[in-house]
């Protein structure tokens, strides 16, 4: 298993030390989260896979889409007013 | 080609029901052929009514999350400055004014169609307004009426 350093500055150490953390499991953490990114952001077919995978447990409807794009766009529209512009 | 996609479009993405509707969504969101945008001033709409969403959806605070991370991934989402100077014309063209920035943005980039179940879009000429049956058979002619 590979070993990572890292340099923590002297403030944020200060800041640390006392924390209940398992600042190495935080780190792996962080890498993995990462390299997940990394790869999702290259693969449109985990890209497409993380939205049916959320689709599967969602309760949204086709109903509740159109009623959610119509209040983000009123929203928009709310902004567009507050700056002169509609 | 380039579209410019509304609102609902981008929730249809994660809708429980309509399986074929749903996958005809997502086949345009990963289609090769499509290069999607939208005003950047929707991400934050989206997080202003993240609780909202999150209550109707059940998506956790990570779900919700990952459901913007691929948003971002998929749709370019253009701040209003650089398309600014279309607000008026859209004001014009946009049957209604909650449209304006998603006509300003088409007019601007000269875009392909704005892609909206809102039947209300159409009702201009400027501007082609597709929606997801309608943008699907675009991209695939072959397919017939499925």
């Amino acid at each position: 298993m590979a070993e990572l350093k890292i340099r923590i500055p002297d403030e944020l150490e200060k800041e640390m030390e006392g924390l209940p953390v398992d600042w190495s499991e935080i780190a792996l953490e962080s890498i993995k989260l990462k390299v997940f990114e990394s790869h999702l952001s290259r693969s449109k077919a985990l890209q497409r896979a993380v939205l049916e995978a959320l689709a599967s447990k969602s309760k949204l409807s086709k109903e509740s889409a159109l009623e959610f794009g119509r209040k983000a766009n009123e929203g928009m529209l709310k902004q567009l007013k507050r700056e002169g512009l509609a | 080609m380039k579209v410019v996609a509304d609102a609902n479009e981008l929730f249809s993405a994660v809708i429980a029901k309509g399986k074929g509707w749903k996958a005809k969504t997502l086949d345009i969101f990963f289609s090769d052929d499509v290069k999607l945008s939208a005003p950047y001033r929707l991400l934050a709409e989206l997080e202003r009514n993240r609780a909202d969403i999150m209550s109707k959806s059940g998506f956790s605070h990570e779900e919700f999350d990952a459901f913007i991370g691929v948003l971002k991934l998929r749709v370019d989402f253009v701040p209003l400055e650089k398309f600014l100077d279309k607000i008026d014309e859209a004001k014009e063209t946009s049957p209604h004014a909650k449209d304006i920035e998603y006509f300003a943005l088409a007019l601007k980039f000269k875009s392909d169609c704005i892609w909206s179940e809102e039947a209300r879009l159409k009702e201009q000429a400027k501007v082609k307004v597709l929606n997801t049956n309608e943008l699907w058979k675009l991209l695939n002619p072959e397919s017939g009426d499925e």
